[in-house]
Parts: structure tokens; sequence; C-alpha cells
């Protein structure tokens, strides 16, 4: 029975450590801000990989890329991106959870919070929050988190990147 | 009928202390006034002993061993040797049966209680039921008539009066790249849905400015 107890708990262990993000895990952000408007200009060159993805979303004429900001922070750091308009995202990763990123989002319109979030989003996974008045239309940012996780699916074929 | 004639049938009796307390009292308290009981009890006495005296106390030496060698020597009968060991294999299976069964609970136990499973359960909620299937071709304009339309599309009104949105643990599309497990807007009409053909998780802001 001591035997049993013992493997049981080191086997616990292993799936334990296996599961927990290491100390110094580095998440990479992806913040693409996209403005969706009835122009009828087609989608922008630089969102080739994003563009059929936002068309089968949506049903505006025209996809024109505002910004694209890639940045890494340590698990447990917030991390802030200026967006169009005034507005700020607030990012902070927490946890990793198989191939999933749990973070915490802040959309702020100046300096009022509109919207805030937890969420868990899968490795290389893309989060749309859409919807603010920007200039002729609105404005679609895209959210996606990388990391190196020990369980990650990188392989997926059904994960589109952008 | 006189003290010695009640007396005389409990001297022997008296002797070998077999009489009840009150009569033990009533035989020493007459023998003590009572020279011929007094005399009758000494030739009591000295019959016991000579019929102790005569009497041969055989050797005991290795009796116990001798004794413990016959009841080995007595094999019971073989049906009773087979129950015997039926009985005894029975508590012993049932002895290990009953430690096997919860070395396994605890190893269960301690499993639940140091992988994600438990953790997730504990640390997020409990598992909340896919999303309904959204349309295909979700038009930003038609959002708005589509937060009252929650079995085509799951969609997350806000409270007007809090402005802010209670935890939604109902946010989370089975097929998404995303689980939404808390959302709090400012905007009323707030709206999330899914796309399953894509895995794309859209969370709705319409706001004036």
């Amino acid at each position: 029975m001591a035997v049993t107890m013992a493997l049981a708990v080191a086997a616990a262990g292993r799936i334990w450590a296996a599961s927990s993000p290491e100390p110094t895990q580095k998440i990479g952000v992806r913040v693409d801000s996209v403005l969706a408007s009835d122009t009828h200009q087609g989608v922008d060159t630089q969102l080739t990989p994003m563009g059929p993805r936002l068309q089968s979303l949506f049903n505006y004429t025209s996809y024109r890329l505002v910004s694209h900001q890639e940045r890494q922070t340590p698990m447990g750091t917030q991390i802030s991106f200026d967006l169009p308009g005034g507005r700020i995202l607030h990012v902070e990763p927490s946890a990793i959870e198989g191939d999933m990123i749990e973070m915490e989002l802040v959309l702020f319109q100046g300096e009022r919070p509109v919207m805030t979030t937890d969420l868990k989003l899968r490795n290389h996974g893309v989060l749309i929050v859409g919807g603010p008045r920007y200039e002729q239309g609105m404005l679609i940012i895209s959210i996606g988190a990388d990391c190196r996780c020990p369980h990650s699916r990188t392989a997926d074929a059904g994960t589109p990147r952008e | 009928m006189s003290d010695c004639e009640k007396i005389a049938p409990l001297l022997g009796a008296f002797q070998d202390g077999e009489l009840e307390p009150q009569e033990m009292r009533d035989v020493a308290r007459h023998l003590a006034s009572c020279k011929s009981c007094e005399t009758e009890l000494s030739d009591y006495n000295m019959l016991g002993q000579q019929l102790r005296d005569i009497i041969t106390i055989p050797p005991l030496t290795g009796f116990a061993a001798g004794v413990d060698a016959r009841l080995r020597a007595l094999r019971p009968p073989l049906r009773e040797r087979i129950g015997t060991f039926f009985e005894s294999l029975n508590q012993r299976w049932a002895a290990a049966f009953a430690m096997v069964s919860m070395a396994g609970a605890v190893a269960v136990i301690t499993a639940l209680l140091l992988t994600p499973y438990l953790r997730n359960s504990i640390g997020t909620g409990t598992q909340v039921a896919p999303m309904a299937k959204a349309e295909p071709r979700a038009a930003a304009p038609s959002l708005a008539s589509a937060t009252t339309d929650e079995g085509a599309r799951s969609v997350v009104p806000t409270d007007d009066e809090a402005q802010q949105l209670a935890s939604t643990p109902n946010l989370n599309p089975g097929d998404s790249h995303a689980v939404i497990k808390r959302l709090e807007s400012q905007i009323p009409t707030t709206a999330v849905w899914s796309e399953p053909e894509n895995g794309t998780t859209v969370i709705w802001l319409p706001t004036d400015k």
C-alpha cells in the first residue's frame, strides 16, 4: 500500500509539474487593429491571413489594418497596447492550463474601462473584440496569444495564425 | 435441640470455609465456648490431614508438553480443515482487497487533488454548456436585434442599471479557441458569440464614439 501511495504521489507530482507554468514563462501577445467599413475598398493586403476570417465574421466591404503590435510579457505581468481612438488595452496573462492561456483583458476608452474580461485563450488562438466606432467605420481588435506551452498543440491544423 | 446438635452438622463445612458468613460467625462463637465441638473440629482437621497424606500426587513434569503433542497429533477431519482453510483465505483476501481499495482511493484522491482537473473545477467554476451555433455570417449591424435572440446566437446583454455585466459563466463556446470566464462591460448592448467554423470568439461592444 505504501508503494502504491508513493507511486500515486509521484505520478501526480509529475502531472502537476508538467501543468504548472515555469516562473519565467513569457507570453507573446499580438494585437491587430482593423478598421471595418462599407467603403468598398476590399481587404487590405496586409490582412492576407486574417482577411478571410474577418469577411466570414462580418459583412463590411472594406477592412484596413490600422496597427499591428506584437510584444512579449512574463506570466503575471500586465502589458498595455495603445489602440486607435485613444483606447488602451491591458493584457495580463496569469496561467497556462494545457494549451490554454489564461488572461485578463481590460479595454479602456481614455481613462474609463469599458470592458473587463477573464478568459482562456488557446495557444495561437484569437479573440475578436469589435464594435467601437472609429472614423467612418468600426474598429475590430484581434487579440492573439502565443506561448511555448508544454502541452500546446502547435500542430493543430485547425488553428489559423494571423 | 441443643446448640451442639445444631452446630455439629456444620463443622465439616466450617473447616472447609464453605458456610455462609452468618453461619461461620455462629459456629465460631459456639466453638469458643464448647469444648466438645472444638474437639470434634480437631478430629475433622486430623482426618483431613491424614487423607491428604495418603494421596499420591503423580509427577507433572512434561505434562503440558505432552498435552500439546497429543493435541497436535489429533488432526481434524478433512472437511473441517478445508473449511478452516477457506475461512482463513477469505479473511486474507478480504483484508488484501480492503487494503488495495484503500490504496486505490488514496491514489485517485491524490491525483485529483494535484492535477488540473480539480484545480479547474475549483478555480474556474463548473464546466459550462457550449454556446449555440452562431450564424455563419453575422452582420455587425444586426447585432442590436440579436441581443434578444438568444436561441440563435449566444448573446449577453448587460445590466442597464448596474452598467456592468455580472459573472457570465455561460460564455464558454465549446468549439472556440477562447473560453470566457467573466465579462464586465459598460456597454449595455454587449454581445458575445463564437464561430465554430473558424474557432473564433467575438466580443461585440457597439459604441457611439
